[in-house]
């Protein structure tokens, strides 16, 4: 089953080639789309699973399990959705290439389950991304997608030592059953600068919030969660180093809400939640990837609603008003971010809560009330009754019904609804009584000389927890 | 018995500083080239743990490097390469509009 998807993806990384005659440049991406989204459809419904191991070649190997499974899912949805937006603009047949690769490249790396395979696809990931980011030649653009890359090569570089250490010893690339201190916090904390996780990943804010809508949608739903992936993969083998991910999760979820409160660009908004969100999928590494799968339905859901919006600014947004399907289109991923019942939201923070520890429980009540207070700055929006119909119709069509397919498929019991109903009150409540005094807060973490300083300390900092801790 | 490895572990944690105190942004992006040169003689000397000889089989060898660790590394240095051209390359462009070289004074010129 896998050397068939393999040999699939394949394929699309040949056809990606066309994308540079120029007649078929905008078809071949969108084609690929369609019938990726088909065979990840087909996966994920009929519990497609399998292994595929190299020959004799010390622990190279393919899986396609659960987790897979949800990110195969994830990055056919969100792949599709950007590429029908991109689809109206005018570019270069270069980009439509590049955008045609990204799709296999992140395929195969949601397969991957050996540490050196996960490196060399997170890599190719990077380098699709980079030149994605920075294609539009804006200076803001580029210079945000420099910091990406240094940030992003010295952590790779650790990564890649660790997992040098973890072979002179085990002479295989096997995912490892038990790791020491120092490869395991090397691996850690490489991976966890690309995954997106608040003071790690400080060039997120910057690079989600400059590009054109379409590649945050793409960036934020899928280019970070390679290195989730990579994380979850990791974390049963981790021991008690797993300790230093919750960690971080729980911190990570709560300061991007709080730095996501305070700000007032839309798209700034959404950069900060990302890092919230990604916190919230590693607090519960077990259950991590349904989340994961959720948070990339609704943030690319929330991202291409940029594209519909007047105006950017939350301030300005509060007096506007907005025809009704826009509305509709605008609210929706709002509420479902916050967890509102019978949504994929729901369905997906209720699995987390279930498998957290008590004091872990309240920080993250904490961060989803935080969440609505933030988001209640578009929740509140006025719709007016004219019929206006949205700029990309198709995508809110694809992405509203995987926001709703869980309760299709599961039941939903009347405790949740009461709790979410409850963290939304609470959430409104607090909203009208901070409402005029937020400001934005100092961008001083995102430069890129205090990020690399914070990411020493943070190195140190993930010793001593573990050292701590074992 | 180590002393091959412990080098290279410690070239690519001086890369790493050179990457952190450095200001310049082309010393961080050479920095960062020293860094990986580390990584992959971390990884040439993990291979000749097992042995020195080259891995086929000959009447005169005894003991034979390991193949593994050499081949996956070979990726590694077409990465690291890639990764060099391209940020150097868009350096150029950040160059060119803010006409300078400091990451903090590049960082003021373009949030402005």
């Amino acid at each position: 089953m896998v050397r068939i998807y393999v040999l699939f993806n394949l394929a699309l990384i040949v056809s990606s080639m066309l994308a540079f005659l120029n007649k078929f440049k905008k078809s071949i991406p969108l084609a690929a789309g369609f019938v990726n989204l088909v065979v990840a459809n087909v996966i994920y419904w009929s519990q497609l699973s399998g292994e595929a191991v190299l020959w004799n070649s010390f622990g190279v190997k393919l899986i396609l399990d659960n987790i897979s499974r949800d990110f195969l899912l994830m990055n056919s949805i969100v792949f599709l959705a950007s590429t029908i937006v991109a689809m109206k603009k005018e570019k270069p047949s270069v980009f439509f290439f590049l955008l045609a690769l990204f799709l296999p490249s992140c395929n195969l790396m949601f397969l991957s389950c050996d540490m050196f395979n996960i490196y060399v696809l997170l890599e190719l990931t990077t380098l699709v991304v980079f030149l994605l980011a920075s294609f539009g030649g804006k200076t803001n653009q580029v210079w945000s997608a420099l910091k990406y890359m240094v940030l992003g090569t010295a952590g790779m570089n650790l990564y890649l030592l660790g997992v040098g250490m973890i072979f002179a010893r085990s002479r295989t690339f096997e995912l490892p059953t038990l790791v020491d201190i120092i490869p395991a916090v090397l691996v850690i904390s490489g991976l966890l600068v690309k995954a997106g996780v608040f003071l790690f990943s400080m060039w997120l804010p910057d690079l989600h919030s400059s590009v054109e809508s379409e590649l945050s949608a793409l960036l934020s739903g899928v280019g970070i969660k390679t290195a989730v992936y990579a994380i979850l993969r990791f974390s049963p083998s981790l021991g008690k180093t797993v300790d230093v991910v919750v960690l971080f999760g729980v911190v990570s979820a709560i300061a991007g809400v709080v730095f996501a409160l305070n700000e007032r660009n839309y798209k700034r908004i959404l950069a900060y939640h990302t890092l919230s969100q990604v916190g919230f999928v590693l607090s519960a590494p077990a259950v991590g990837s349904f989340y994961a799968l959720a948070h990339g339905v609704f943030k690319s859901w929330l991202f291409l609603n940029a594209e519909e919006l007047p105006v950017k600014d939350s301030k300005k947004l509060s007096r506007e008003k907005l025809p009704f399907l826009v509305w509709l289109a605008v609210v929706l991923p709002c509420l479902t971010i916050c967890g509102l019942p019978f949504t994929i939201g729901a369905t997906a923070k209720h699995m987390v809560f279930s498998q957290l520890t008590s004091w872990q429980k309240i920080f993250m009540y904490g961060a989803a009330v935080g969440t609505v207070i933030s988001f209640s700055k578009f929740l509140f929006l006025r719709p007016t009754f004219e019929m206006t119909r949205p700029v990309n119709p198709l995508v809110h069509i694809l992405l509203g019904f995987y926001c709703f397919f869980p309760s299709l498929v599961l039941s939903v019991k009347r405790a949740e609804i009461f709790k979410s109903l409850i963290v939304f009150g609470v959430g409104a409540l607090i909203y009208f009584i901070l409402k005029n005094r937020m400001k934005p807060l100092p961008r001083r973490l995102e430069n890129l000389e205090d990020s690399l300083t914070i990411y020493v300390l943070l190195i140190a900092v993930c010793f001593l927890v573990v050292i701590v801790r074992g | 018995m180590y002393s091959l490895e412990a080098i290279m572990v410690a070239t690519t944690l001086i890369g790493f500083l050179g990457v952190v105190l450095r200001r310049n942004f082309l010393m961080k992006i050479i920095s960062l080239d020293v860094m990986s040169t580390g990584v992959i003689s971390f990884y040439v000397a993990i291979a000749s743990q097992t042995g020195d000889s080259p891995p086929i089989v000959t009447a005169m060898a005894v003991s034979y490097a390991h193949p593994v660790p050499q081949a996956v590394i070979v990726t590694a240095i077409v990465i690291g390469f890639a990764t060099l051209t391209l940020s150097l390359t868009y350096t150029m462009l950040v160059v060119k509009k803010t006409s300078t070289l400091d990451s903090r004074r590049v960082e003021e010129r373009v949030n402005w």
